[in-house]
């Protein structure tokens, strides 16, 4: 029997696993990205709603609690996506749709920031928050180590204290214009840096435990 | 896409090929596997034992042999004793004592290769087969072997090699699945005539062509790779026969395993090197047997080292990560951080991972590894495709090494 046409056989059909592995890939990357597009939306459309519910608190004298509170749960609810986001971008090896998603919901907790900043001008400091910037792309091994113990305890701290910290990480290096005039405003030249509640700068692992002190939590 | 996932893709396209062409030479040839030619005529053998300090086994080997099921009137045995230092040469002078057409060169010690071309030189058989002393023949394996030198063109014909000790230690049961596995990848390259071994424990030669290409070369640690290439390079073909089974002991200590697999490595090294200018020249050897056997040996070396690399890289990072965590007071893992989402190259390693557990299934089937297969031996298998392949990669290193310093020790 010849046998040479079964090294044609052999890459028809090991070509076609391959792309059927590629397409399904592919498709599941995409289904992520929609999922977490569509998660976005909903995010972008809330933080609308916070900037407008916000002003309208404000001209009507109503309570400073409101704001935070709803500062704080939508903080919380972008964080955890923040955490899908970064599992997503991880697992998807074909496609690069979570880039400009990334920077997107960079924009958003930004945006995010600001507003709290805003707020917290009118309610006298009410809301502790707790800005982690981080490098996204490629950072050396040892950033990766900083970024990595930075990310632990933040992680720690959110466990700690629950809704009384509003966690805000955000990528430093998507080429935000805005995020760069706010780091411009509070000098944090420096990535990654924990920035506390607009004063404090934590960017060495060794003054992490600072933070706890930077915080304005009262003992219920 | 980052340059990882791309050299990780280009791999499991080339294991998705490499699975695909068994698979498929596999079903074309499913009822051929076990079949062999029956000989026309009776040819005269010459059976060359070389044995070298194998007091435990030299006596059971010979015991085989001299019972093996073919005219006794066609069939010589010579054992080579290669300055054995033990009592190897006692229990064959006893053994001679029973079978008085026994026959004995006593040499100094010179290799088994020297042996065996020594051998070749005393031989009065037509075809000669190089029995380890190590190895015990089944009753009829010679006589299926002899059919395949019907075809003018045959140069030599090898057989299907089984683990005498497969029960003495999880090594051994280990090298038990291996063989048979290899055996049966062997047979598939049979097909394509480019079986690229004549394993030690059992081949059969033209004894005329051994002689046209200069016997076995002394000079290589793998002896019967160097040999089959050869042949195969002077355009001749190679066999096996699935159903000509021989048993051989495999080692049962880590030290002697290591040792032969090294060995086994640099001979790989050696042919690779020897036979380079026959690369994409003289028909099938040039054409796919050395492409072959050296992208395989290249791929084995790039897998190793891109696996380390990768290995290194993040455990560095983890490393990194968890000390810069510890050192600061804080959490070294969180639950939220755990990532279940799997990616595409999951995706291939799942399936070829499922498919070689069917396949190498079926294979054990049809060989009657057992009656029925065992839950354990399925445990065996998986242990076999991820820890123990994936562990054998690390033999290239030393081989790579002993090979560069040139080192041609047994």
């Amino acid at each position: 029997m010849n046998q040479k046409s079964v090294f044609l056989q052999a890459l028809i059909v090991a070509a076609a696993i391959f792309i059927i592995g590629i397409l399904i890939g592919v498709y599941f990357e995409n289904l992520r990205v929609a999922s977490m597009q569509d998660t976005f939306y909903e995010s972008e459309t809330k933080i609308n709603d916070f900037e407008l519910s916000s002003k309208i608190i404000f001209q009507s004298n109503l309570s400073c609690d409101l704001i935070q509170q709803r500062s704080i749960s939508f903080a919380d609810q972008i964080y955890s996506e923040a955490l899908i986001l970064e599992k997503y971008d991880n697992s998807n090896q074909l496609t690069q749709r979570f880039m400009p998603l990334h920077k997107r919901y960079d924009l958003l907790r930004t945006i995010l920031w600001k507003d709290i900043i805003d707020n917290k001008k009118v309610c006298k400091n009410r809301i502790n928050t707790v800005v982690y910037l981080y490098q996204y792309s490629n950072p050396p091994l040892e950033i990766q180590g900083v970024q990595g113990a930075m990310s632990n305890y933040l992680g720690d701290l959110k466990n700690k204290y629950g809704d009384n910290i509003t966690l805000i990480p955000i990528a430093a290096d998507t080429g935000l214009d805005s995020l760069d005039s706010i780091r411009q405003i509070y000098n944090l030249t420096k990535v990654p840096v924990i920035f506390v509640n607009e004063k404090y700068k934590v960017e060495d692992i060794n003054d992490l435990k600072q933070i706890d002190k930077y915080l304005s939590i009262k003992n219920s | 896409m980052e340059t990882v996932v791309i050299i990780n893709l280009a791999v499991m396209f080339i294991a998705l090929y490499m699975f695909s062409f068994f698979i498929i030479l596999n079903i074309r040839n499913r009822k051929d596997i076990f079949s062999y030619p029956i000989a026309t005529k009776e040819y005269f053998v010459t059976v060359l034992i070389p044995a070298h300090n194998e007091e435990d086994n030299i006596s059971d080997t010979i015991e085989h042999v001299m019972n093996l099921d073919y005219p006794k009137n066609k069939l010589e045995v010579i054992v080579l004793n290669d300055g054995s230092t033990d009592k190897t040469k006692e229990i064959i002078l006893k053994c001679m004592k029973k079978y008085p057409n026994l026959k004995l060169l006593d040499k100094n010690n010179s290799g088994k290769a020297d042996s065996l071309n020594q051998g070749i030189k005393m031989a009065k058989g037509e075809l000669i087969a190089v029995v380890d002393s190590d190895s015990f023949p089944s009753q009829d394996s010679l006589k299926k072997l002899t059919g395949y030198f019907d075809e003018e063109v045959m140069g030599a014909v090898t057989s299907f090699v089984t683990v005498r000790n497969p029960n003495t230690n999880y090594l051994t049961k280990i090298q038990d699945i291996e063989y048979l596995l290899l055996a049966w990848t062997r047979k598939l390259f049979d097909f394509m005539n480019s079986v690229f071994v004549t394993n030690g424990p059992l081949s059969l030669y033209r004894k005329e062509y051994l002689i046209k290409i200069g016997g076995f070369d002394t000079k290589t640690v793998t002896e019967d790779i160097d040999v089959t290439w050869n042949l195969l390079s002077y355009g001749y073909k190679t066999a096996m026969c699935l159903d000509a089974r021989v048993s051989t002991v495999v080692p049962d200590k880590l030290k002697k395993y290591y040792h032969q697999r090294v060995r086994w490595g640099v001979g790989g090294l050696q042919a690779i090197s020897k036979y380079k200018k026959t690369f994409l020249k003289k028909g099938i050897f040039g054409m796919f047997v050395y492409p072959f056997v050296s992208f395989s040996i290249f791929m084995s070396f790039f897998v190793l080292f891109f696996s380390l690399y990768l290995t290194i890289k993040s455990f560095s990072e983890n490393l990194v990560v968890t000390g810069f965590s510890v050192y600061s007071g804080a959490s070294i893992i969180h639950y939220e951080n755990i990532n279940f989402y799997p990616s595409v190259l999951l995706f291939y390693l799942a399936i070829l991972f499922i498919s070689t557990i069917i396949y190498y299934n079926y294979i054990l089937k049809k060989i009657k590894y057992h009656e029925k297969l065992k839950i354990r031996t399925f445990f065996n298998l998986i242990f076999y495709i991820l820890i123990y392949l994936s562990a054998y990669l690390l033999i290239w290193l030393p081989s790579l090494y002993r090979y560069i310093k040139k080192d041609n020790r047994w």
